[in-house]
């Protein structure tokens, strides 16, 4: 028994802020330095009160409309997101009811970031091997610009909001997706952290005081370990599934930033042509950059049934996780 | 007294940041800064860090410190002390 990725969709929040409105709003940040390192010239932000499960619905609902899936026959709701509903209960068990899921479905969430969408891979993947699901919504939805200080130029030039939505089912061939790479390195857990938790919408007014409650990021820290780490995790990959570099149509890595992926492109010497980037209007949108990526590869025409694609994520945890999909 | 040695170690570490930086050659010495160089920011960093990477090899990315290295003088120190160069 294997498991398929049958359908992506995504959803962006409406409201774009660009380059140009923050620089308006600080007149000293030089996008002419800021724009050639990241590469983004845009980014989605979530209103107010707008939180991360909203988009997890928009992008549920859009797959389902478009595939014209019954509800009734998804057994499983997994949940990648940080910035949750709520402390507790788990956002997932909302979802579930806000989307219509019978009541026999299993649903949790996965507190990870940029490498929860491997992660959720992996378990879903796991849930169908095991006969435990049949079709299983991976949600992914992320809210980090509730976290991100309005001063802080690394990290609201970067990080956008987005959420999206993957239907993965039984499959009886096994062109689908695996094997899979994972690993952790708590020693960095303080390089991308919220120390404090941050509820959300309500109260952010009163919280925006609190550096407690914002991110803080450690850029520099988390570069070094990306070169350190990604280019081994794709080796290991390559080893575990027997295959070379030129056997690997795609590569789409967790979309950070242009200076992160010029850097794992060189250190591993992969052809550009073969490394997707996506990140320009949309900036790095955490658990659900990898997904988006997927998708804007589908919608471009990028690649074709068959081919073989590496998925890669990295950061906060620190944590990492690498598969392969047969498209 | 610097020895020609390490006037040529400081030069090739200046020279990096340079590229990295994409600054006139001969533009910084080791006296220079994060506070006398514009672009050696919170991103301008990463730029640096992967140069070296490319000059010296994986390795430096283990070197915990280098990432809150704040000078020209901090990096060559660093790099001295892992005997990377």
């Amino acid at each position: 028994m294997y498991a398929k990725i049958s359908q992506i969709e995504y959803y962006l929040p409406q409201k774009i802020v660009t380059n140009e409105d923050l620089a308006k709003e600080n007149p000293e940040w030089d996008f002419s330095l800021i724009e050639p390192k990241t590469g983004i010239v845009a980014r989605h932000i979530t209103d107010r009160h707008e939180r991360a499960s909203d988009l997890a619905v928009r992008s549920a609902e859009k797959l389902f409309q478009k595939r014209q899936i019954e509800t009734d026959s998804i057994d499983a709701l997994i949940f990648c997101t940080q910035s949750p509903d709520y402390v507790l209960p788990t956002t997932a068990c909302i979802l579930q009811d806000r989307l219509g899921l019978p009541i026999s479905t299993a649903a949790f969430d996965l507190n990870l970031g940029c490498s929860a969408y491997i992660y959720g891979l992996a378990v879903a993947s796991s849930l169908i091997k095991g006969g435990v699901s049949e079709r299983i919504l991976l949600l992914c939805a992320e809210t980090y610009s509730k976290y991100v200080s309005d001063t802080d130029r690394t990290a609201r030039t970067i990080f956008g909001d987005a959420g999206t939505a993957t239907l993965i089912e039984r499959s009886n061939n096994n062109k689908s997706i695996g094997p899979f790479v994972l690993g952790s390195d708590g020693k960095g857990y303080d390089k991308i952290i919220v120390p404090e938790w941050n509820l959300g919408s309500d109260n952010n007014d009163k919280m925006a005081e609190n550096s407690n409650r914002r991110l803080y990021l450690d850029g520099a820290a988390i570069f070094m370990f990306t070169m350190q780490r990604v280019p081994k995790c794709v080796n290991e990959l390559l080893e575990k599934s027997k295959n070379t570099i030129d056997d690997v149509d795609l590569f789409v890595f967790h979309q950070a930033t242009k200076v992160v992926i010029d850097n794992i492109v060189r250190i591993l010497s992969l052809e550009e042509s073969k490394v997707f980037r996506g990140y320009e209007k949309i900036g790095n949108t955490v658990s659900a950059s990898i997904p988006i990526a997927l998708k804007q590869v589908e919608n471009q025409n990028l690649i074709k049934r068959g081919d073989l694609i590496m998925l890669v994520g990295f950061g906060v945890g620190l944590s990492w996780g690498a598969c392969l999909i047969q498209w | 007294m610097n020895s020609k040695v390490d006037i040529n170690i400081e030069r090739e570490v200046c020279g990096i940041i340079e590229n990295a930086l994409d600054l006139e050659a001969g533009s910084i010495s080791i006296e220079d800064s994060k506070k006398t160089i514009e672009q050696w920011d919170s991103l301008g960093v990463l730029s640096i860090l992967g140069a070296l990477e490319e000059k010296y090899g994986n390795e430096i990315t283990s070197i915990n410190d280098l990432p809150s290295a704040e000078s020209v003088k901090d990096i060559v120190e660093i790099l001295k002390s892992h005997k990377i160069i």
